[in-house]
């Protein structure tokens, strides 16, 4: 038998399993194949309830959306949406554009109205009014772009925000302006007009309110666009400083860089519906391994088939396979697809033996450490890259056109 | 950026319940108004105005006192204009029949007094209550549709919501601050015209009448029922900034509603009356359904006040306001209007998503 623990793992299958990952379309080597399109975050129900659910990591729930949904008219933004925001994560929600990211975060504060489903926060619906109001009291967010009045200086839109945030408008509101405006870097631009700040300075400004209320949990909808260099590496150690003080942030970004930096934990999202969710290490490490190209588009589906029947009799440290699309700029077979052999990768020498018994020789065989972008555009490109050849008349049989095509060899 | 200081000072904690917060919101919808630009240009178009028309009256005051004047210097007795040939006579002069040149001078002393009188206290009230509705009603409207628009074009509404502001209290916000506003401009023109009246009346003759604890209640009342009329005026502002989620719906469709009150419902009328050969007075019944017509019922109730305080607290003998609509209809169809234009806008910011 092919050996699960890994996938098992990335399924949440894992008994004593503690993060939680969700994979469009699991394939495992020598298991059963997990139905295409359902989501397969475990717990899934479980996590309606009170009790964190089983694969929690221990820590309290700060948001959880349950199957939430928003449809614009017949056009589905969300999709059947679970997240999990634990306490201290530095959350990363990704995907591209039109994926439904500023839509969910506009659901989780309450600026629109689910068509399906509901929004937790802090253990409190958001359909209850007293409880929203209570639970984005302890909330800092930017949505979109920062909005202010530009016709009033910095000082004078914060204290706006805390009239919205209910502060007392007392010298200790000033003071706490004062304070977050040092830590932006705004106190020399402390009296001009909103109107007259560059994006840069806006965005700063947002960051500042975000940081008003200190607040439990922060929501950051791009809070690098428009920073030049320095000012992401600032927003970066900001975002660093904020996880160190146990502040839970969700941040919303098309960096995948600065994603994979500062973030915890991550969710995907394509044409909104969740693609993968989970700790950024183990989605990463799921898409590392061993990588073997084929210069002959036919032997891609032979080596899967010689690497399913070892793993079910003489190696079964192999784990799983999958087609995976090269690198931009990478080396490339003609029908523009690699074999991703999940296995340890010092066994290299021995897979590519094993293929060579049965006359199929990989043109390469290299170690392949994955990044989050490329984790990302895998799941998210739903067609194929302008660099694939269409000489591979196989691969729209065996691969169906949606991203993400993670395929079991025949069992 | 410099980072999170190491000791930081404390947040203040959110304070105060509902209440407290959405008059902490009034407070701040305030705040913006008299922060932009455009409230400053609007009270100095009003102030501007308001001297205007003070300065037209009292020139039209000298003019009629120079009247008065000139033909108390040229008339002890009726002048002769020309003379007759009778004859081989000597010319006969003839006198002019009384009133054939002009007003007599007693009818130029009273319409001296009525000048005097409209810059008397407190009938200058009446005077400056109609000012206020007409140019203060158009002014408020667009400072209403700005305020009301301007949230959902600057995106501040969505901050405000963000922050656990409800919807229920953005709306409240904005209806005390207009409030306040319509208190404030309908206020503020008073005094204007209490200090006006002070000043020029008794300089013209006027006699300023001392005002009973009872009076001063009633022009209390006056100033309510003017700033009821500006109030209402920018809650229609409110509402189509709110449906039409912009400050030009706001304005343009207030002062549109604004103006169809004044010249298309007369002209819908009259050519009703035209078409159906009935009387245009069998069409005053319409009117009742409109709050134009009903505000000025309100607003002629309560102008009757300053009329007879200046009587000496009696019914005045000249100068009644006569209106076909009680101040009571119009008071309740106000309120009426009033919780539609409120309720309506809560049903639609209730219902509806914020996404710009």
């Amino acid at each position: 038998m092919w050996h699960l623990a890994k996938y098992q793992r990335l399924l949440h299958l894992h008994s004593d399993g503690k993060h939680g990952i969700m994979l469009p379309v699991a394939v495992r080597l020598g298991g059963k194949r997990a139905k295409k399109g359902v989501c397969r975050h475990m717990d899934v129900q479980s996590m309606a309830g009170a009790a964190p659910p089983a694969n929690a990591p221990g820590r309290p729930v700060v948001l959880r959306t349950e199957r939430l949904a928003k449809h614009f008219g017949r056009l589905p933004a969300v999709t059947n949406l679970n997240l999990e925001v634990y306490q201290g994560d530095v959350f990363g929600l990704l995907g591209p554009n039109g994926s439904g990211k500023t839509t969910t975060l506009r659901m989780v504060l309450g600026l629109i109205w689910p068509t399906e489903g509901q929004v937790v926060l802090f253990g409190s619906p958001m359909s209850d009014d007293r409880q929203r109001r209570a639970a984005l009291q302890r909330i800092g967010a930017i949505v979109e772009q920062p909005a202010f009045y530009p016709y009033l200086n910095a000082r004078e839109n914060l204290l706006g925000v805390a009239t919205f945030a209910g502060m007392p408008l007392n010298a200790a509101t000033q003071a706490r302006i004062d304070e977050v405006l040092m830590q932006v870097g705004l106190v020399p631009r402390g009296k001009d007009a909103y109107k007259k700040y560059s994006l840069g300075m806006k965005q700063r400004l947002g960051i500042a309110a975000a940081l008003l209320t200190r607040p439990e949990f922060i929501v950051l909808d791009e809070p690098t666009n428009g920073l030049d260099p320095a000012g992401m590496v600032e927003v970066r150690a900001l975002i660093g400083q904020l996880a160190q003080r146990g502040i839970t942030v969700l941040l919303s970004s098309h960096l995948l860089h600065e994603v994979q930096q500062v973030c915890t934990r991550v969710a995907i999202l394509n044409r909104g519906t969740l693609v993968a969710q989970g700790e950024v290490a183990q989605l990463l490490a799921a898409q590392s391994g061993i990588q073997l190209g084929f210069s002959q588009p036919e032997q891609l589906s032979t080596a899967a088939s010689i690497l399913q029947e070892a793993a079910a009799t003489s190696a079964p440290w192999l784990r799983a396979t999958r087609y995976i699309r090269p690198e931009p700029g990478a080396w490339m077979p003609p029908g523009g697809w690699l074999l991703l052999v999940d296995a340890p990768q010092e066994r290299a020498a021995e897979i590519n033996a094993l293929l060579g018994a049965r006359g199929i020789y990989a043109a390469e065989v290299r170690r392949r450490e994955a990044s989050l972008e490329q984790f990302f555009l895998e799941l998210t490109s739903g067609q194929p890259a302008p660099q694939m050849s269409p000489a591979f008349p196989q691969m729209p049989a065996m691969f169906p056109p949606a991203h993400a095509r993670q395929i079991a060899p025949q069992e | 950026m410099p980072g999170i200081p190491q000791k930081s000072i404390a947040t203040p904690a959110a304070s105060g319940g509902w209440l407290g917060h959405t008059w902490r919101l009034v407070r701040w919808n305030v705040r913006l108004a008299r922060r932009r630009l455009m409230s400053k240009i609007l009270l100095s178009i009003l102030l501007a105005g308001f001297a205007l028309l003070i300065g037209a009256l009292l020139l039209l005051y000298l003019f009629i006192s120079s009247a008065v004047t000139s033909s108390q210097l040229s008339s002890p007795a009726p002048t002769p204009i020309s003379t007759v040939q009778q004859g081989e006579g000597t010319p006969v002069p003839i006198t002019p029949p009384p009133g054939a040149t002009g007003p007599s001078q007693a009818e130029i002393q009273q319409e001296k007094q009525q000048f005097a009188s409209l810059l008397t206290f407190p009938e200058d009230f009446v005077l400056v209550g109609g000012y206020t509705t007409f140019l203060g009603t158009i002014l408020i409207c667009i400072l209403a549709g700005a305020l009301a628009g301007n949230e959902y074009s600057f995106g501040t509404q969505r901050l405000a919501l963000s922050y656990g502001v409800s919807r229920a209290q953005v709306l409240a916000g904005q209806v005390g601050a207009l409030a306040v506003l319509a208190l404030s401009v309908a206020g503020g023109m008073l005094i204007l015209g209490v200090l006006v009246g002070l000043t020029f009346g008794p300089l013209l003759g006027g006699v300023i009448p001392t005002i009973p604890p009872a009076g001063l209640l009633q022009l209390i009342g006056f100033w309510l029922v003017v700033s009821l009329y500006l109030f209402a005026y920018a809650l229609i502002a409110l509402l189509l900034a709110t449906l039409g989620r912009s400050t030009v719906a706001g304005i343009a469709g207030s002062l549109g509603y604004l103006l169809f009150e004044s010249i298309g419902l007369p002209i819908i009328i009259a050519v009703a009356a035209l078409l159906s050969g009935f009387s245009s007075t069998d069409f005053t019944g319409l009117q009742a359904f409109f709050l134009g017509p009903n505000l000025s019922g309100l607003l002629s109730g309560v102008s009757q006040s300053p009329l007879d305080l200046a009587a000496g607290g009696t019914s005045s003998s000249g100068g009644t306001i006569v209106n076909p609509i009680s101040g009571l209809q119009g008071l309740l169809v106000l309120l009426l209007y009033c919780t539609a234009f409120i309720g309506l806008s809560y049903l639609v910011l209730r219902k509806r998503d914020v996404t710009t």
